[in-house]
């Protein structure tokens, strides 16, 4: 016991000698490309190994998901005719505005690039892309075509995500499909749309879209109203988000640049 | 007389749990490990384990360096050289461990949630367990 307490101030003398060169090692940067390049290394293994927790997982997720499964599928049966309907509309629109581009001579639409990275962490949500892959703080993180979060922080090859029900996550502004307009807030454990004015008529399953704001594109689909929230006492209505794509589900995200 | 492998099989393993505790989000285990092998070992590997796996918790939990190195090291004393002011094992297991990783993970990562704070838990309970099991020591 004697031993072990009169180690105790000179190991703790030598860890403070190596923390005083170590800050000064961080102050001057040299320290910082061995991290980076520690990083670098050790991200295919953490790749590998949330790729294999989440496929274990996978039986949970599908126990969980199918209670309520039949009726989840007739209202994905109604989606989906919902959409072909959508879509030969849009398929229209598409044939005349290339007509139109023609006419007018203008440049064929550019194509979006995006950024794509293997989820390396669901506990706390990171992706195995950084700085040198071009990734920056505030830009939006997409899962199957749906908005799920922001870049909260980065390093050289990894990026921490704010997902939209966490309550830190900074307010994005939106509109649904009735051109009603708020913001998008979590209160961490749901997508909170809020700040809709009392006469605002809003529906169940309506599509909830972004307005376009800096570093977040107009158009990206945020999910649908779920619940409409209509206190007496408040002056706003509140309406609970769905999303068909959840981030703890998915192996890879694309980042919007 | 220390022998090379065995250091290098035992850094294997914690480069092994702290890859798997990334994903988790909470490196309660690797901490742990590093705590107990490092007290085991003379003062040169000793020293040298603790830099190895400070490099490896600021690559992999996103912190500074000098942030990995104070929580890995003081786990490392904590652990191993403050037996006089808590005796038990548990206890100390569980301060070392537990605590550090939290605050590894709220300056790396900004915050830390409950499911992570579940891990934690039940990882130190398996720590507890396994060393009593195996008869492990703390100095």
């Amino acid at each position: 016991m004697a031993d072990s307490y009169q180690k105790f101030w000179p190991e703790l003398g030598i860890a403070a000698i190596i923390f005083i060169v170590m800050v000064l090692g961080e102050w001057l940067g040299m320290l910082q490309p061995v991290v980076s390049f520690f990083e670098h290394m050790l991200q295919p293994a953490v790749v590998q190994v949330s790729r294999v927790t989440a496929e274990s997982n996978q039986p949970l997720i599908l126990f969980r998901k199918s209670f309520g499964a039949a009726r989840r599928v007739q209202e994905l049966e109604l989606e989906y005719s919902r959409s072909l309907a959508k879509i030969s509309e849009l398929e229209y629109l598409e044939q005349e505005n290339q007509e139109l581009r023609r006419l007018f001579q203008a440049q064929e639409k550019t194509t979006r690039t995006v950024i794509a990275a293997p989820i390396v962490s669901h506990g706390q949500p990171s992706i195995s892309a950084g700085q040198d892959e071009g990734v920056l703080v505030g830009q939006p993180v997409l899962v199957a075509e749906v908005l799920v979060g922001l870049v909260k922080s980065t390093t050289n090859h990894q990026s921490i995500i704010n997902l939209l029900f966490q309550n830190s996550t900074q307010p994005i502004l939106v509109k649904t499909e009735s051109g009603v307009e708020g913001l998008i807030v979590g209160n961490g454990k749901n997508i909170l749309l809020t700040e809709i004015s009392k006469e605002a008529e809003v529906a169940i399953g309506e599509r909830v879209i972004t307005v376009g704001q800096e570093q977040i594109q107009p158009q990206l689909v945020v999910g649908r109203v779920q619940q409409l929230i209509d206190q007496p006492s408040a002056p706003i209505k509140q309406a609970v988000i769905y999303q068909e794509a959840s981030f703890y589900e998915a192996s890879i995200v694309e980042v919007l640049p | 007389m220390i022998n090379w492998s065995r250091w290098l099989v035992r850094l294997l393993l914690i480069i092994i749990v702290g890859v798997f505790e990334r994903v988790m989000g909470l490196p309660v285990v690797m901490i742990v490990l590093t705590s107990l092998y490092a007290g085991r070992l003379d003062r040169f590997w000793r020293w040298g384990l603790l830099l190895v796996v400070g490099v490896l918790t600021a690559a992999l939990f996103m912190t500074p360096l000098f942030i990995s190195w104070l929580i890995v090291s003081l786990s490392y004393i904590w652990t191993n050289h403050t037996r006089q002011f808590f005796p038990s094992k548990t206890i100390r297991l569980t301060m070392g461990g537990l605590i550090g990783s939290v605050v590894l993970v709220i300056f790396g990562l900004g915050q830390i949630n409950f499911r992570q704070l579940i891990y934690g838990m039940v990882a130190i309970i398996f720590c507890a367990v396994w060393l009593k099991r195996h008869r492990f020591y703390l100095k």
